[in-house]
């Protein structure tokens, strides 16, 4: 009788603790993100339907993979042209590096231009690190386009939405510059379905953390679709007959809502980069002296 | 040069050698499969940064000559998520450190993981013994 009273008092307990994290969460008052060992905070289940052309508010991803399928990979990166291979042989990747094995062609040293905080570059920061920690993307609106702003670096891309065209080419005369996150122009395929089409990037990013190459003339489609309430994926496609051979599905990922709705700072700050770079990552031997 | 002064480090009386996984997101060639012990040691400096947190610290040989040592962890995004902050460790805190030690007998290294004066262990993300596996994303819960 007395373990039947304490164990009701204890559920009772619990669902006031709980009823008091979700209330906190649907006012957007920082319920701090459990850590690894506790999982992720819960959600309605089932979610309910994906509102309607509506991507606003904070996801975390892309994770690589749906959720229900797990097993699902990008595409693996197609024959590179003469040019792209040009563009590749000198990039040495902060993995290759470090990463043990006769068959890493350029262990030893990267020259990965992040290691001194270069910006990413529009598709890599979707690879961001912080993407695998619950970092992630806030979707807002903004008259005639979408925003798209990002937790790792606080950088930011916007989407045009008014039936302007992509520029045909960039640097060029008469022709825009490039730019590290190039230029986009977004629609709704249907009520869950948001394209997004990206050309003119700037070629010193790097196209993922290999250090593939991406030419300023390659037109980057992203596809997500919401598929509920909480739940989004994502497919990248790269096409760039510059520097490759075919097109290709670059990366297929998931986002999720994040509960707390709010956004970390995740930046790659020179000064301590550098710091790092010259007493540990020399010293260690994992990058150049460039 | 760098050679004896790894020689020294791994002939310290205070060291113990352990046989440890060392892995990595980045993978670890530039560190030693094995990962060495220091006790007594006195954090000079915290840096809760990115791409990479660095812990500074002094500790004493067993002929009294001071060293200085950096290790770093993963990034603090992912510490967070196993229990650190920015507050975690303090200059002045004497602790126990696991480290794999650069092979290049520079001292410097990747930590394994730290033993606070009151017990408290901190794992790293990455090479974090015990809390290995534990830093990688979890899935929604449906």
């Amino acid at each position: 009788m007395r373990n039947s009273i304490v164990t009701s008092l204890a559920a009772a307990l619990a669902l006031l603790v709980v009823a008091h994290v979700d209330d906190h969460a649907q006012r957007g008052q920082g319920v701090p993100e459990p850590l690894i060992s506790q999982g992720v905070l819960k959600m309605p289940n089932p979610p309910g339907p994906a509102p309607k052309r509506d991507l606003s508010g904070t996801w975390v991803g892309p994770r690589a993979g749906a959720p229900e399928d797990n097993t699902a990979k990008a595409d693996p990166v197609p024959p590179m042209t003469p040019a792209g291979i040009a563009a590749f042989k000198d990039r040495k990747s902060y993995g290759a590096a470090t990463r043990r094995g006769a068959d890493v062609p350029k262990e030893g040293v990267s020259n990965d231009p992040f290691i001194t905080c270069d910006p990413l570059g529009f598709p890599r920061d979707l690879l961001g690190h912080a993407i695998e920690t619950r970092g992630g993307v806030v979707f807002a609106s903004a008259p005639d386009r979408t925003l798209m702003a990002y937790e790792q670096q606080r950088v930011w891309r916007e989407v045009w939405m008014d039936g302007r065209a992509l520029p045909k080419a960039v640097d060029v005369k008469g022709a825009p510059e490039s730019r590290y996150y190039g230029y986009s122009v977004g629609h709704w395929e249907n009520d869950n379905t948001f394209v997004i089409e990206t050309t003119g990037v700037d070629e010193r990013a790097w196209l993922d953390e290999e250090g593939h190459p991406r030419s300023s003339a390659a037109h980057i489609t992203e596809r997500y679709v919401r598929t509920d309430q909480y739940n989004m994926n994502l497919t990248v496609t790269v096409d760039d007959p510059k520097y490759y051979t075919k097109p290709w599905t670059w990366l297929r990922g998931h986002y999720y809502w994040r509960k707390d709705q709010q956004v970390t700072e995740w930046f790659c700050i020179p000064s301590e980069a550098l710091d790092y770079r010259d007493r540990l990552s020399r010293p260690s031997g994992i990058v150049d002296a460039r | 040069m760098k050679t004896n002064l790894l020689l020294t480090l791994l002939g310290l009386s205070l060291l113990t050698m352990v046989s440890a996984p060392a892995l990595a997101h980045h993978g670890n060639a530039a560190y030693a499969d094995t990962f060495t012990e220091f006790k007594n040691a006195t954090v000079t400096k915290f840096a809760w940064t990115n791409p990479h947190s660095l812990i500074d610290f002094d500790v004493t040989d067993a002929k009294g000559k001071p060293m200085h040592i950096v290790v770093e962890t993963g990034p603090p995004s992912n510490m967070r998520l196993i229990g650190w902050d920015k507050n975690s460790l303090t200059p002045g805190d004497v602790v126990t450190l696991r480290v794999y030690l650069a092979k290049t007998g520079n001292p410097a290294g990747r930590l394994n993981k730290i033993i606070l004066a009151d017990g408290t262990e901190l794992h790293d993300t990455n090479l974090g013994g015990d809390a290995g596996g534990q830093s990688s994303y979890n899935p929604p819960s449906k």
